[in-house]
């Protein structure tokens, strides 16, 4: 079985394209927070998904703070230990993670963490 | 020795704040700055979203592509030269990757892309500032008569000066570092000048015309429209900085 290895080091989050992303797939995933960075130009989530009794990493794309504040992001929102469930469009090379469409918490609630489209400019279904 | 003086307001003139007060809040209505503005011409202060976001989705489906086509024409047409870095960028989009340009790289939007975020629009007499909401650009509309900075090097919001046409602000921008139109990658060179003509057009929208002149980039000149829409009574803008960004290296390692 291969393991997802991922570094807390920078390269992991230097700038990237959206066509690294498969706008076409969406795919949830049900795990435990490990980490929120907090940060400009995207926020970052990691979290361990327990796949066949193996708790296997994935690391999400958040679109800027002033986006996912719109969607009524917190700075608190989600801590480490949360339990969450992250629907996000894949890696088109495989890697473990994605950039996120939205998020469900442990209670319910949801929240959209787009790419950049403030609510209000949003036209009717447009995604 | 030279004396400074200080002008402290006095309490007889408190029944004067309150009646601004009164006079802010009706005028509210059309401005959310109602402080700031310039007595002679239409107040366009206020914090404003980019109706042109909508072209963040690339493509945008075919419906709002429909809708919104006078936004967004087909784009300008290159020279052969930058035609060919075009397409080298398109390429390298299609094979999943994206070669960094001024915002990846957190350095600035830059003047064509400065009306594809929030701004923060600040009218005084004789300046108008530009603060965008993303990055730290900034752009600064001299209406004060004097003309062009003389000496300044290239930078990526160039160099503003404007004059009111009735109620339009005609703006000519000069001395621009070559970036890119949007995120598309679409090149522009250190030759591009623009002239743009600024309109409010009600109290919840500002219509933004521009012209592009490069002759090294373009084949002609570019039009193209990016209006603004009022953003809700209140908003604020916060800091933003790059952190994520801060140990990029151009080379993608």
């Amino acid at each position: 079985m291969l393991f997802a290895v991922l570094s807390a080091a920078a390269p992991a989050y230097a700038h990237h394209s959206f066509a690294m992303f498969d706008a076409a797939k969406m795919v949830s995933y049900s795990g435990t927070v490990k980490t929120v960075e907090w940060a400009n130009p995207h926020v970052w989530i990691s979290i361990t998904v327990l796949e066949k009794g193996v708790d296997v990493p994935y690391s999400f794309e958040c679109g800027a703070i002033a986006v996912l504040k719109r969607g009524g992001w917190t700075r608190g929102l989600i801590n480490p230990g949360d339990k969450v469930t992250i629907a996000s469009h894949p890696y088109k090379d495989g890697r473990a993670g994605g950039s996120v469409d939205h998020i469900v918490l442990s209670d319910g609630r949801q929240f959209m963490a787009g790419d950049g489209l403030p609510d209000a400019l949003r036209p009717p279904g447009v995604e | 020795m030279s004396r400074l003086l200080i002008a402290r307001p006095s309490r007889k003139y408190a029944w004067m704040a309150s009646l601004l007060f009164v006079v802010a809040t009706v005028e509210g209505a059309t401005s959310q700055f109602p402080l700031y503005g310039d007595p002679a011409h239409p107040n366009i202060s206020g914090m404003w979203d980019p109706e042109y976001a909508i072209f963040l989705l690339h493509p945008p489906p075919a419906a709002v592509a429909a809708k919104y086509a006078s936004m967004a024409p087909a784009g300008p047409k290159l020279t052969p030269a930058y035609k060919e870095r075009y397409e080298e960028w398109r390429k390298e989009y299609a094979a999943g990757k994206q070669a960094p340009d001024t915002v990846t790289r957190c350095l600035a939007f830059g003047f064509a892309r400065f009306g594809t975020m929030p701004v923060e629009i600040i009218q005084t007499p004789g300046q108008i500032t530009m603060n965008l909401g993303v990055l730290h650009d900034i752009r600064r509309i001299y209406v004060d008569g004097i003309g062009h900075t003389v000496g300044a090097d290239p930078s990526f919001n160039g160099d503003s000066v404007g004059h009111w046409d009735g109620d339009t602000l005609v703006v000519e921008t000069n001395n621009i570092r070559a970036a890119t139109l949007d995120r598309d990658g679409v090149p522009y060179s250190d030759e591009l000048t623009a002239v743009e003509r600024i309109r409010r057009v009600s109290p919840t929208k500002l219509e933004v015309q521009t012209t592009l002149t490069d002759p090294k980039a373009f084949e002609e000149p570019y039009k193209m429209t990016r209006n603004f829409v009022a953003m809700p009574s209140g908003s604020r803008f916060e800091e933003y900085i790059c952190e994520n960004n801060k140990d990029f290296s151009p080379s993608g390692k």
